[in-house]
């Protein structure tokens, strides 16, 4: 596997990334007024990244007002259906081999960032309850930027949602193959079936299962988002690694570990959440997953700088400690 | 095992950081071993709901011998159970040539002052024993290719992996000589004779923390001085976080691995 961080082009960031000793990098991008993702600034990009000794090999994410007439079903979603192609053209011109989209019609939910962690860390934490009496505050991840992207002013099903998909990527995945371009879908975070009327479907198993089986594809999997699947209400992550990498689906990966499940969780430290890490990695390595897998969220800790390094270099020294000591001792 | 980290005394932050990372227990660094210093260590570590595994003190502190048995009797007296001293010799300035320009220092080569250490050895240990303090000395390279000479003079030893790897010595079999001896390690690593990153040096920690867990070593592994990284304090808070995630996750890996 490939651990990488979401990289600035700070040169601060990058020597900071040099140091611990990683190559790739992951990175959104912006969207023309037209909603179009550019080729040039893709490739200016890179360039500087390549100047670093860094590969760019996944943008995390499609910007959400690239498709949100598709999400949603409103009129005007086949337009967004043509320059999300030119988008997926422009991507596979850049070079890079994986775009993560998200099908969270409201973003991502938290509701706190709360000082009870170890030695008083800032945990991000969902507790549907509290969602319940903030629910538009508490959307896309409590940045407080307003509704993600808008509100819905109707219910929307679930198979609606899914349909809603279905049809996307009935259209784009031919591009994606034909360009060799591999879409991943990140689950929905929180993982709960329905929010604000509103259905939510990669929130288990099934619901990721359906996604990849609707249109079968090398080309189209997914952003394997350890952190969400483990809210997953009863599932087991390590399992689900095995079953969705056994598919060789598995495009992309998140490194995170929580504790608790939906409805109420907290995103932990990773060597004292519920996921046990150790057989995760080996699980990774059981099926093969050579991808990127990317240090996500991290709790808050004393004296941190705003892109938490503090934090992220203590995720990055486990990641590469579970990598090293099974390939050193053995195990698999 | 402990994992543990080493903070200065009165930089409070260092202790609320080290919780926040999962220490087990810290080192604390202090200058001097009057009795009112070593309580307010003593007394802040506890205060936060850590460890105190034991106090570290530079080489001068060590010159003054009278004074540092007496520093030794106020360890035992407010209930500080280790003792460490520096004994590798002058150490070089940091240069900008580790992975990504990170400020590494070479390895620096002296005499091992054998008859000091004996005679210090001979002094302080008695002191030690009578006040209930185990005292280790972090011996430089020179010393540890003599590995009998050195434990058969020392109370207790504080390897340093670094200088291990430098004087060419096996840590893992190292480990299996020193036996009881072994009160402290520095986790550190090196290449080509100067200080390396944990992840990316000539010795393994996975494989010397294997062979600390099979030997059945109880005691702080501490994480070394790191590289100097961008826009990190002195004390390196990137550096040590680093450290301490690598060391946690390659001790969680032996420990189920059953190994």
């Amino acid at each position: 596997m490939k651990i990488a961080l979401h990289a600035s082009l700070d040169p601060a960031h990058l020597q900071f990334m040099q140091q611990m000793g990683l190559r790739h990098v992951v990175s959104g991008v912006d969207a023309s007024p037209e909603g179009v993702v550019e080729l040039e600034p893709m490739q200016r990009q890179r360039e500087a990244y390549a100047k670093a000794g860094m590969s760019w090999d996944v943008i995390e994410n499609l910007p959400a007002l690239c498709y949100d007439k598709l999400m949603f079903g409103l009129p005007g979603r086949d337009a967004q259906i043509e320059k999300v192609c030119q988008s997926i053209r422009n991507i596979a011109k850049a070079g890079i081999e994986v775009l993560q989209y998200q099908w969270m019609l409201l973003g991502g939910l938290r509701t706190e960032y709360s000082p009870t962690g170890r030695g008083g860390a800032r945990y991000p934490r969902f507790d549907m309850e509290v969602a319940k009496r903030m629910p538009a505050a508490a959307m896309d991840w409590l940045r407080g930027g307003g509704p993600y992207p808008h509100l819905p002013d109707r219910d929307m099903s679930q198979q609606e949602v899914l349909d809603n998909l279905v049809y996307f990527l009935e259209r784009i995945v031919p591009v994606a193959e034909a360009e060799g371009v591999k879409v991943a879908a990140h689950p929905d975070d929180a993982p709960v079936p329905y929010y604000m009327g509103v259905g939510r479907i990669l929130v288990d198993e099934a619901g990721m299962q359906k996604v990849i089986d609707a249109v079968p594809s090398a080309h189209n999997g997914l952003g394997f988002c350890m952190g969400t699947i483990g809210t997953m209400d009863r599932v087991d992550v390590v399992q689900a690694i095995r079953r969705f990498g056994g598919q060789q689906r598995i495009f992309f990966a998140h490194f995170r570990n929580p504790r608790g499940q939906v409805p109420k969780f907290d995103e932990v430290f990773p060597d004292e959440g519920d996921i046990d890490m150790v057989a995760a990695v080996r699980a990774f390595n059981e099926v093969g997953f050579d991808g990127v897998i990317r240090i996500d969220h991290c709790p808050g800790v004393v004296g941190d700088n705003g892109r938490a390094d503090r934090s992220f270099a203590f995720q990055v020294g486990y990641l590469k400690g579970l990598v090293n000591a099974i390939g050193e001792l053995g195990g698999n | 095992m402990e994992l543990a980290l080493s903070v200065q005394h009165g930089q409070d932050d260092q202790l609320i950081f080290s919780q926040q990372l999962g220490a087990d227990s810290v080192v604390v660094m202090v200058d001097n071993l009057d009795a009112p210093t070593l309580k307010a260590a003593r007394n802040r570590v506890e205060r936060s709901q850590l460890k105190l595994a034991g106090i570290d003190v530079p080489p001068a502190v060590v010159q003054d011998l009278a004074g540092f048995s007496e520093g030794l009797r106020h360890a035992g007296e407010v209930g500080i159970r280790l003792v460490s001293s520096d004994w590798r010799g002058a150490t070089a300035a940091p240069r900008p040539v580790g992975r990504g320009t990170a400020l590494v220092r070479a390895v620096a080569a002296s005499a091992p002052a054998w008859e000091i250490l004996e005679e210090f050895a001979a002094q302080a240990g008695p002191v030690a024993q009578a006040a209930g303090v185990r005292l280790a000395c972090r011996a430089g390279a020179g010393m540890l290719r003599e590995a009998k000479r050195l434990l058969g003079v020392l109370p207790a030893l504080d390897l340093d992996l670094l200088e291990a790897g430098s004087a060419g010595v096996s840590a893992e079999e190292f480990i299996g000589a020193a036996g009881a001896k072994l009160a402290l390690v520095h986790a550190c690593n090196l290449r080509q004779q100067q200080q390396a990153f944990l992840d990316e040096g000539e010795v393994s920690l996975p494989k010397v923390m294997q062979a600390l867990v099979r030997a059945g070593f109880s005691g702080p592994l501490r994480a070394s001085l790191p590289p100097g990284m961008v826009e990190d304090t002195a004390w390196g808070h990137k550096g040590r976080a680093f450290d301490l995630g690598y060391l946690r996750a390659v001790l969680q890996v032996i420990e189920r691995s059953g190994k």
